[in-house]
């Protein structure tokens, strides 16, 4: 049963009919995210529009950690299993969880800038969120070092595994670090009680994310099949 | 077993010498950087030198490694009928030994440069001493999951180096606590559990990865 | 109303990176995708008719 789990075979009778759809309705989620956040709802009555950031940022947050976790799913699954298909998802899942990060530190540093004063605080979450992306950074460095790419990816689930442990003691330790020396600033960043008016465009929007990651993720493994059934052949010339 | 590591190690004397002249004199360097005002130094200095000591870790640790892969040694651990993590941990009990304390030592001896007091020395010797075995249980870590790599010096740190932070964030919250005359043993507790848990993160993945990087 | 607020610039240029930054990299994807598929198309009519 689970040879055929792996077989790439597999992977695209499931994905190709629910493609098309996928992204049909990442798109509806996306129109429907963006109109309801910037028209249809009112502005906060503390931090006025800019809250609405808050939209495009607490998405690409929350599925910077998703995608992470998958990571770590799929690194078990090598590590353990050897499961190729897992291999090939993990490896186009990294880039699109980079991509994530980097949206929710910038979207997050231009939502800091008018609401709190400052681009960048040390505080738990931006630190933590900032020790994601060299996560994923460091995954890949390590991948692409590897001349053997099925080398590569057994060292890079070891490390991507070491990093699902350390995050949340990262998270922890950055706490606690900063319970010492700025309590306020703490405070200030908690995100605020989420009304309903709010919640509909958050849901939206996340959904929108989640989709959109569904997508590019399957056009990823895609490629990265046809690369490998290139390397193979090539080999085999 | 260590005694076994302790002879490899100190068969890399040069590596290890090379190790000690950069944190001196990085530390020599930062000091002088900073200049003369005692208060930035006194404040600065934990910090400086526990970069530098996880800098110097992660560039020696790894470089140990090869250079005993390249003779073959790595081999005969799988060998063995004892479990390779016992195997990691006799070398980075050997690190610690040949490397780690001779740092804190030179930490110590330096602390002048930075107008550290004598409880600051004790403090800073003290995270020191408790968050080596992390970081060179990591630094083996780092030196095997890249064995079979292409060579490049910055990958390394790169991967581990996020791994550590914990470290010294208590580290230096303890320095803090120290230098305004509070109770510091809340994170000293802190810090040995998370030293003791990376060093145990570490060990275990270094075990898988040693099979990984010799199997290839 | 919400091209009066003050905040105007900061969430234009949220919003603008978001949207860009995930257009282009879809875009990216969906193009390195085209071209794999291309490659592997002709690979296997080399190897059919070859």
């Amino acid at each position: 049963m689970k040879q055929i789990w792996a077989r790439p075979s597999f992977f695209f009778k499931i994905t190709n009919p629910i493609f098309p759809g996928v992204l049909i309705l990442t798109g509806l989620l996306f129109a429907a995210g963006l109109y309801t956040g910037l028209l249809a709802s009112p502005p906060d009555y503390q931090q006025g529009d800019a809250m609405r950031i808050m939209y495009i940022h607490v998405p690409a947050s929350w599925m910077a950690l998703f995608v992470y976790a998958f990571l770590g799913l799929m690194s078990l699954f090598i590590l353990v299993w050897r499961h190729p298909l897992a291999e090939v998802l993990a490896v186009s899942a990294v880039p699109i969880g980079a991509l994530f990060t980097i949206l929710s530190l910038t979207t997050g540093s231009l939502w800091g800038k008018p609401m709190w004063g400052a681009y960048w605080v040390w505080d738990a979450r931006l630190t933590s969120v900032l020790v994601l992306l060299f996560l994923y950074g460091g995954y890949w460095a390590l991948y692409k070092a590897y001349s053997h790419p099925g080398q590569g990816i057994r060292a890079a689930s070891l490390l991507a595994l070491v990093g699902v442990i350390n995050l949340p003691i990262i998270k922890g330790s950055v706490t606690w670090w900063n319970t010492l020396h700025q309590p306020a600033s703490l405070t200030k960043l908690s995100s605020p009680s989420i009304h309903p008016t709010m919640l509909t465009p958050l849901i939206l929007m996340a959904g929108a994310y989640f989709f959109y990651f569904v997508s590019v993720l399957i056009l990823r493994t895609r490629t990265e099949l046809n690369m490998r059934k290139l390397y193979v052949w090539e080999g085999m010339r | 077993m260590i005694q076994r590591e302790l002879r490899n190690l100190r068969l890399q004397g040069a590596s290890l010498f090379a190790s000690f002249s950069f944190f001196t004199l990085a530390l020599f360097c930062l000091s002088l950087a900073l200049g003369p005002n005692e208060k930035i130094l006194r404040e600065c200095a934990p910090a400086f030198v526990w970069i530098l000591a996880i800098l110097t870790t992660l560039f020696s640790t790894p470089l140990f490694l090869k250079n005993e892969a390249k003779a073959g040694l790595l081999d005969e651990v799988l060998l063995q009928p004892s479990p390779p993590s016992l195997y990691l941990l006799s070398k980075m009990g050997a690190e610690i030994l040949l490397l780690g304390l001779p740092l804190i030592f030179l930490g110590a001896l330096l602390s002048p440069f930075f107008a550290l007091s004598q409880d600051d020395v004790a403090a800073l010797s003290a995270t020191l001493l408790i968050g080596f075995p992390a970081l060179s249980a990591l630094g083996i870590l780092g030196g095997l999951l890249t064995l079979n790599t292409r060579p490049s010096s910055l990958l390394i740190p790169l991967l581990i180096l996020p791994l550590t932070l914990p470290l010294p964030l208590f580290a230096l919250s303890i320095m803090e606590m120290t230098r305004l005359g509070l109770d510091s043993s809340a994170p000293f507790c802190l810090l040995i559990s998370v030293s003791l848990l990376l060093v145990i993160v570490s060990l275990g993945a270094g075990s898988w990865a040693l099979r990984f990087a010799v199997e290839g | 109303m919400m091209l009066s607020s003050p905040y105007l610039i900061y969430i234009l240029a949220a919003y603008g990176l978001s949207l860009i930054g995930l257009g282009a990299f879809f875009a990216w994807t969906f193009f390195s995708w085209k071209r794999s598929s291309q490659k592997s198309q002709d690979f296997s009519k080399d190897k059919l008719e070859g």
